[in-house]
């Protein structure tokens, strides 16, 4: 006897157990399990050495830092890394373990042993899923090891105490329920559908959702019980980790020490996604069951027809003769038609395509329909911008599609066993590739074709700003994105060609984008090797790609030649006849590899010379080695010596600039007076020239010297070159007052050559327009030394400690001189252009094509800018916005509010003392606004391109230009001196005279709104860790932007609310007075003291200052015990509110008859709080509230104001 | 090439080929074959190498050594020369399951370069009704039987009149009376061109092969016809009925001279048992019976390949030529 059948022989767990460990003994050969441990450990290798923790902590040295190995930390890399990486790898091995049995037909025997279907799918899913999970628990170990020795900086402060479990429950709670989820859900669609390309639709959608929805998508108008359902409904748990712990910073104490507490309502979610992925596993049982014992139509078997027992007639003699026919060799083209006719055919029946497609036009829909701009208010769309913002998602995407679809096509014959007749026949290689390969490229084409008709749709519900222009999404996603799709399904069929395994192809060419992903997240990729274009089109609606078109068609063309080179590549080694293992070997000696190479390598010169190419223009441009060389030459030759010398006061300027938009270059000639105001001789006349202006030639006093490198430390007058700072000796020192004329011709390009990646461009010449500013010395030299040249994390150091008191002496300004300057421009440029200066215009001649202005200030400016382009004007009362014909649509408001500004910013701050007041656009190669005196400068991206806020909602656009608007009071008139603070009163005061203006135009709702945002932006981006009060914040760590900015304005507005307008506004006035012309430039204790001489109550002043000026309280407020009580007709709500944050505060508590409606019927009491205090209180109201809320009219600057919220019951 | 040596070098010329797999295990060692029109039968046990010579022929598998021409041009070198000519029906293979029959049929003509007078949609209805599929030629293959798709196979095969047509195993799977079309439509086509069929059923091969090979273990044992390959061991075929012990006592006490060929199992308890008794008597209650085909391939199979008859080994050429031509 050779054995013994027992039908109830073994257990059902016995032969589960069977079958998963022989597919666990089998996963180590296969490449997925592998090529995961190898992704995950080298990504864990790549954070733990570029040290990357959660954003929290203290920058400086003394402060704590956020631990690599808390279970924070862990749980937030666990997140980052699993969610974006393990799901595809989970979804191959579980979603094909069953469909791969059918395929190699081994289910007709499994279904013929006593294995049930449960006990069948049970098995193949956990073998599926078990090498992965093995492989994470292997890179777990790695993880550990990385984490708790591999060497880093300053371990002590960046490492706490090992403890095993901040590693494994982040595992268990976050990762195996998402393994659970996407396995279970992979498994159950690829047995179903039997289509390997669907296994990937979870995973995708889980991605795409993720990256581009659930993690980020948090705008302060977003209702709680939205983001609530959205933390729920994210399977990798990221949204609810940024919202409930990391989004509003906890400091890095609670971060090391604390871990993570789950909620119930998401412990549950985490269940239930754990559950489905079992009940899909067990759903799965069911399919296998039907198929197993196949399913009978309920028909009546009388009713069908008899055919089968039709008896059939013997054949008797022999057949007909063959019927005639030629053979040839089929053309490349019959091949290529036939073969792509099929493919559509097969692509059209691919389910796939029916998730993938929507919901690319879903992420295309989003994306533009949700793009939130400053203050989270949408953006309007324009064709580029549409087509721009959808590009990384759509090449994201359709790479990921033709990944599918290809290697799905390309083993096409070879899963349907027709492999060897169509192999031998005589049909050519390449008209077989090329008719699967293009099917699916017309497939992307298809998409991208559904995809503009859904940006068509965006446009006309946004309402069109823009004339919808086809050529430009045709440009976008067909000239540049189509030859990305071109080369990855070129790559992808050279690799299927190589590797003969479609299982091997998906891994090998998902380890290929995840490491490509790295790469670009890092900061490696440069145009050379940006073969996605990731990132690559950065759409101006003014500029259109002009700033990297050079770049951007070289890259492309790249991108042709190595999808000409995989091609060749594919078509040598593609496996239509099996090798023989010695011919092999034989292919592999020198001279018949060298045969053998001639043509991949003639197909690899075009790309590889342009490549080269490439290198060597992003060597020699803005980013390469020798100008970042330069720059630090710059900084070490100087900035010991000249950083902190007497900076000699600027005059005079006449200058006269010549600009070449379509060159890119300018020229400039000009003279500049500078004169001694110190008390001491100045040895030598310091002035930088950036490294991208040359200086053709220098006088001296009328006397033109040429400069030299060395210094004899002899002659004089003289001219030394230190690399870049050129200092100018006369004959004898200067004596204080004694003033200098110094002339220059120069000449130079902006942008300098080349950058190495896609970056925008904050100052240009370019065909769509010129900005130029004296701030950072593109068109003239600076004078003194020019902070932040030569710069990098290597060299930045930490900002000096001035001490406390340091206010009491002069203070230097913050930005620029210390004097005001009279200044004469004379710009020439494309006589169609309108070019703005600082001043007033004078003598405007045309010459041709070419258009000369003058402009002299009519009141000394310490900047001036030159900003210009083909602009129409729309004039005001008192003002005039310059903006693209193109953009149109905000321009009203924005001449409105400018108006506006000048009018109560003069009242309120100071009277207005320039004669013009201009807001220019400029192309958003960069997203900013400047406000030079008289000539404020906007990209395109602030204001001129948004939507109009909801009713309810701050208005960006005037808030924009209020903000840019009140730096011509404050930043101007009033320069903040240069310490801790300065700033402050800068951006905090323009934010506050924001939140005046537009309480003043808008009414309260819509300040209370804007306040709000502030606070929003403040608790979401604060450090509490390393906060600083507004007197000492300085810029210089994270977290102080936000202090500066949004904590400031608040700040500021309960400061006057505390004062009363009229004694604010007095203060104010008085402050600026005190300090507009210097020479000591205020800082926040100046404000601090100047304004408590105008403060009714001081001790109540000083309390407020010490708090929130000195300070850095930030109240948290929660409810307790809140119930309502019907008396007679009213109804009693009581309840306690405690402080859990800091501060003392007066708090206003308010009974809503409404949920989230504070303007809405209410009763309010006002409460006393300390820290950690609480306070009952009652309210009576003559309706049924529906909820207690704090602070409905946005007075107290508070942390979680979402959540200091309760029903009332 | 003139007209003459053309004439002189047509056909299949195999030589020397040899084909090891990574293992290493070789699965052809040194095979030497001339084929001309015809039908050739290849016969073996599984896994002798049958299907590795087809596909070697097939221009499918890159051999290790040997040389393959086909009318005088070498097909190892440049695999297109068989691809042109080529009809070929794999031992196991597929179709696209949801194109209908007709469709499939048209996409493999295009690929193959076959095209008709009145067009190739044309051209597939009436392969179609050659192989007896018009009146499932518009339902999806996915839905065909073994049978019929086997047909389906066939008719691909046979698609622009292909100077070479290989079958590898193709009564597998077919009923009896598809077999017999199958049997007449493959002799047919047999009459002007090199058919080459490889299988381990000896009766396809007696009955449609006038020249057969036997391989074994990647050797070619026999290259010979039907009739000389019986004519070999005519007179040394005995068969007698013997119980199990029989059976074992006979097996055991096999020599070089006499071997068990086949043992029957007859109404469950008897064994009737065939031997090839070279030399001296055969055993008490064995009678002469007439050798067929199957017994010369069961000789060669149980024969040390340097003890195989050397009548059986190879056909005289002027016998066997002049056999294939009657």
């Amino acid at each position: 006897m050779i054995g013994t059948h027992n039908a109830n022989a073994g257990s059902g767990v016995g032969r589960i157990a069977a079958l998963v460990l022989s597919e666990v003994r089998l996963a180590w050969k296969r490449p997925l399990a592998i090529v995961l441990f190898l992704i995950m450990s080298l990504s864990s290798f790549g954070l733990v050495a570029g040290g990357l923790t959660i954003s929290t902590g203290s920058a400086d040295t003394s402060g704590m830092k956020a631990w690599l190995n808390s279970e924070f930390n862990i749980a937030f890399v666990d997140i980052l890394l699993l969610s974006l990486i393990m799901p595809f790898f989970v979804s191959v091995a579980c979603g094909t373990a069953a469909t791969a049995d059918e395929e190699r037909k081994f289910d007709r025997i499994l279904h013929a042993t006593p294995l049930s279907a449960v006990e069948y799918v049970a098995a193949r899913f956990f073998g599926g899923l078990l090498p992965v999970l093995l492989a994470l628990a292997a890179w777990k170990l790695v993880q550990v090891g990385l984490y708790e020795w591999y060497p880093i900086a300053d371990p002590e402060k960046s490492r706490g105490p090992f403890s095993l479990m901040a590693y494994l429950r982040p595992a268990l709670y976050l990762s195996l329920p998402l393994a659970l989820f996407m396995g279970g859900g992979a498994f159950f669609l690829g047995t179903l559908t039997r289509q390997a390309a669907l296994v990937f639709a979870l995973p995708t959608i889980l991605f795409l959702l993720g990256v581009f929805f659930l993690w980020s998508f948090s705008p302060e108008w977003l209702s709680e019980p939205v983001n609530i359902a959205m933390q729920w409904v994210d399977p990798s748990g990221f949204r609810w980790m940024s919202e409930t712990y990391l989004n509003e910073d906890r400091g890095a104490s609670y971060y090391n020490a604390t871990p993570i507490q789950l909620d119930v309502a998401f412990g549950v979610t985490r269940m239930a996604f754990a559950i489905f992925g079992f009940v899909a596993v067990f759903a799965t049982a069911a399919i296998i069951q039907r198929r197993v014992r196949g399913s009978s139509p309920a028909v009546r078997l009388g009713a069908l027809p008899r055919t089968a027992t039709t008896p059939v007639p013997a054949p008797i003699g022999g057949g007909a003769p063959l019927p005639a026919m030629t053979q040839g060799e089929p053309g490349l083209l019959a091949t290529t038609w036939v073969v792509l006719r099929k493919e559509i055919r097969w692509l059209l029946r691919s389910p796939g395509i029916y998730i993938f497609g929507p919901l690319i036009l879903l992420q295309v829909v989003g994306s533009g329909l949700m793009r939130p701009g400053p203050l989270d208010t949408l953006i309007l769309q324009t064709s580029g911008s549409v087509a721009a913002s959808s590009f990384n998602t759509l090449t994201l995407l359709l790479v990921l599609l033709t990944l599918y679809y290809t290697v799905e096509s390309l083993s096409r014959e070879e899963r349907r066993n027709i492999g060897r007749i169509v192999s031998s026949s005589a049909a050519p290689t390449a008209g077989m590739l090329a008719g699967k390969v293009l099917a699916n490229v017309l497939m992307g084409a298809v998409i991208v074709g559904a995809a503009f008709v859904a940006a068509v749709i965006i446009l006309l519900v946004q309402g069109l700003v823009t004339p919808i222009e086809p050529a430009v999404f045709l440009l976008i996603w067909g000239v540049i994105l189509a030859p990305t799709l071109i080369l990855w399904a070129s790559f992808v069929t050279f690799l299927q060609a190589v590797l003969r395994n479609r299982y091997a192809t998906y891994v090998i060419a998902l380890g290929v984008l995840i490491f490509t992903g790295f790469m670009t997240q890092f900061g490696y990729i440069n145009w050379a090797s940006r073969w996605h274009m990731w990132s690559g089109v950065l759409w101006s609606d003014l500029d259109r790609l002009s700033l990297h078109w050079e770049a951007i068609a070289w890259n492309r063309a790249v991108a042709l030649g190595l999808s000409v080179t995989f091609i060749v590549l594919a078509l040598r080694i593609w496996p239509r006849r099996s090798w023989d293992i010695r011919s092999v070997g034989d292919r592999m000696r020198p001279a018949r590899l060298l045969r053998a190479s001639i043509v991949p390598v003639i197909a690899a010169l075009p790309p590889a010379v342009i490549i080269i190419g490439m290198l060597v223009a992003m060597r020699a441009g803005r980013d390469g080695g020798p100008s970042e060389r330069e720059a630090k030459d710059y900084w070490r030759q100087n900035s010991a010596t000249w950083e902190d010398a007497p900076v000699p006061a600027l005059e005079k300027l006449v200058i006269d600039i010549d600009l070449q938009p379509t060159t890119r270059s300018l020229s400039a000639k000009g003279e500049m007076t500078v004169s001694n105001r110190s008390d001491r001789p100045m040895e030598a006349i310091p002035l930088s020239v950036r490294e991208h202006l040359t200086v053709t030639s220098w006088t001296l006093d009328g006397e033109a010297i040429t400069p030299v490198e060395v210094w004899d430390r002899v002659t004089r007058p003289s001219i030394e070159d230190r690399s870049g700072l050129f200092l100018f000796r006369k004959a004898d020192p200067l004596p204080p007052g004694g003033s200098v004329t110094i002339a220059f011709e120069l000449s130079g390009s902006l942008p300098f050559g080349w950058s190495k990646a896609p970056s925008g461009a904050s100052e240009f010449v370019l065909a769509s327009g010129v900005v130029l500013t004296s701030f950072s010395g593109s068109f003239l030299p600076v004078v003194g030394f020019a902070e932040g040249v030569g710069v990098d994390e290597k060299n930045q150091r930490e900002t000096r400690d001035l001490g406390a008191e340091y206010w009491r002496e002069r203070v230097d300004p913050l930005f620029g001189p210390a004097w005001s300057t009279d200044v004469t421009m004379t710009v020439t440029g494309p006589a169609d252009w309108t070019i703005n200066c600082i001043g007033v215009p004078g003598e405007e001649r045309v010459d041709g094509a070419r258009k000369t202005t003058h402009w002299t200030s009519d009141h000394p400016v310490r900047f001036f800018n030159i900003v210009g382009g083909p602009l129409l004007a729309r004039k005001g009362e008192s003002t005039v916005v310059y903006h693209s014909e193109r953009h149109q649509a905000n321009v009203e408001r924005m001449v409105k509010t400018l108006d506006a500004a000048r009018q109560h910013y003069s009242e309120w701050f100071h009277p207005y003392p320039w004669r013009d007041l201009k807001l220019t656009e400029f192309p958003g190669l960069a997203t900013y606004a400047q406000g030079f005196p008289g000539n404020i400068t906007f990209s395109e991206g602030i204001g001129f391109l948004t939507q109009d806020a909801d009713e309810s909602e701050a208005d960006v656009v005037t808030f924009v230009v209020a903000h840019e608007s009140a730096h011509q009071w404050w930043g101007n008139i009033l320069m903040p001196g240069r310490g801790p603070g300065g700033n402050v009163l800068s951006e905090g005061m323009a934010n506050f005279s924001a939140a005046m203006l537009i309480d003043r135009l808008e009414g309260e709702a819509k300040r209370e709104s804007l306040l709000r945002k502030y606070e929003d932006q403040y608790a979401n981006t604060r450090r509490p860790d390393n906060e600083r009060s507004l007197n000492r914040v300085d810029g210089s760590r994270p977290g102080d932007t936000t202090v500066m900015y949004d904590r400031g304005g608040f700040v500021f507005w309960m400061m006057k609310e505390m004062m009363g307008e009229e004694r604010m506004l007095a203060g104010l006035r008085d402050f600026i007075g005190r300090f507009k012309d210097g020479p000591d430039f205020p800082v926040v204790e100046d404000f601090v003291a100047v304004l408590r001489n105008h403060a009714e109550d001081t001790e109540r002043y000083d309390r407020f200052v010490a708090q929130w000026v000195t300070g850095t309280v930030a109240p948290q407020f929660e409810f307790e015990n809140v119930s309502s009580e019907k008396r007679d007709n009213e109804y009693v709500v009581t309840g306690t509110v405690k402080n859990v944050g800091t501060g003392s505060v007066e708090l206003d508590v308010a009974a809503l008859l409404e949920k989230g409606k504070p303007d809405g019927e209410r009763v309010v009491t006002t409460v006393h709080l300390d820290p950690g205090g609480s306070a009952a209180f009652t309210l009576v109201a003559t309706f049924n509230p529906s909820e207690v809320a704090v602070d409905p009219d946005v007075k107290v600057l508070q942390i979680g104001r979402k959540r200091a919220v309760a029903e009332v019951k | 090439m003139s007209e003459s040596s053309r004439e002189l070098s047509r056909g299949l010329s195999i030589r020397g080929l040899v084909k090891i797999y990574p293992g290493p295990v070789a699965a052809l060692r040194g095979v030497d074959l001339s084929i001309s029109d015809g039908l050739f039968g290849l016969l073996g046990p599984n896994g002798a190498g049958k299907s590795t010579l087809m596909n070697v022929v097939a221009s499918l598998i890159e051999p290790t050594a040997g040389t393959v021409l086909l009318d005088g041009q070498d097909i190892v070198k440049d695999p297109r020369v068989m691809r042109t000519r080529l009809g070929y029906l794999p031992q196991d293979f597929g179709f696209h399951p949801d194109l209908t029959g007709r469709a499939m049929l048209e996409l493999l003509l295009t690929l193959k370069g076959v095209n008709g007078p009145k067009g190739r949609r044309s051209l597939a209805e009436e392969l179609l009704e050659r192989v007896n599929l018009t009146s499932a030629m518009k339902r999806k293959v996915g839905g065909y039987s073994g049978g019929m798709r086997q047909r389906l196979g066939l008719a691909q095969a046979i698609a622009g009149d292909p100077r070479v047509l290989i079958v590898d195993e193709p009564t597998a799977g077919l009923d009896p009376e598809e077999r017999h079309r199958f049997y007449r439509l493959i002799a047919e086509m047999g009459a002007k061109r090199i058919v080459l069929l490889s299988t381990h059923i000896v009766e396809d091969v007696a009955t449609l092969c006038p020249r057969l090979a036997v391989i074994r273990g990647g050797e070619l044992l026999a290259d010979t016809t039907p009739r000389q390959a019986r004519a070999a061991i005519d007179g040394q075929i005995f068969e007698g009925y013997v119980d199990d012990a029989g059976l074992a006592a006979l097996a055991s006490g096999a020599s070089t001279t006499t071997r068990v060929l086949a043992a029957v199992l007859v109404e469950g308890h008897t064994n009737r048992v065939r031997l090839h008794v070279r030399d001296g008597a055969p055993p008490p209650g064995f009678a002469e019976v007439p050798a067929t085909l199957e017994d010369a391939y069961l000789v060669v199979m149980r024969t040390p390949a340097d003890e195989i008859p050397a009548r059986l080994r190879k056909a005289s050429a002027d016998v066997a030529a002049a056999e294939v031509a009657a």
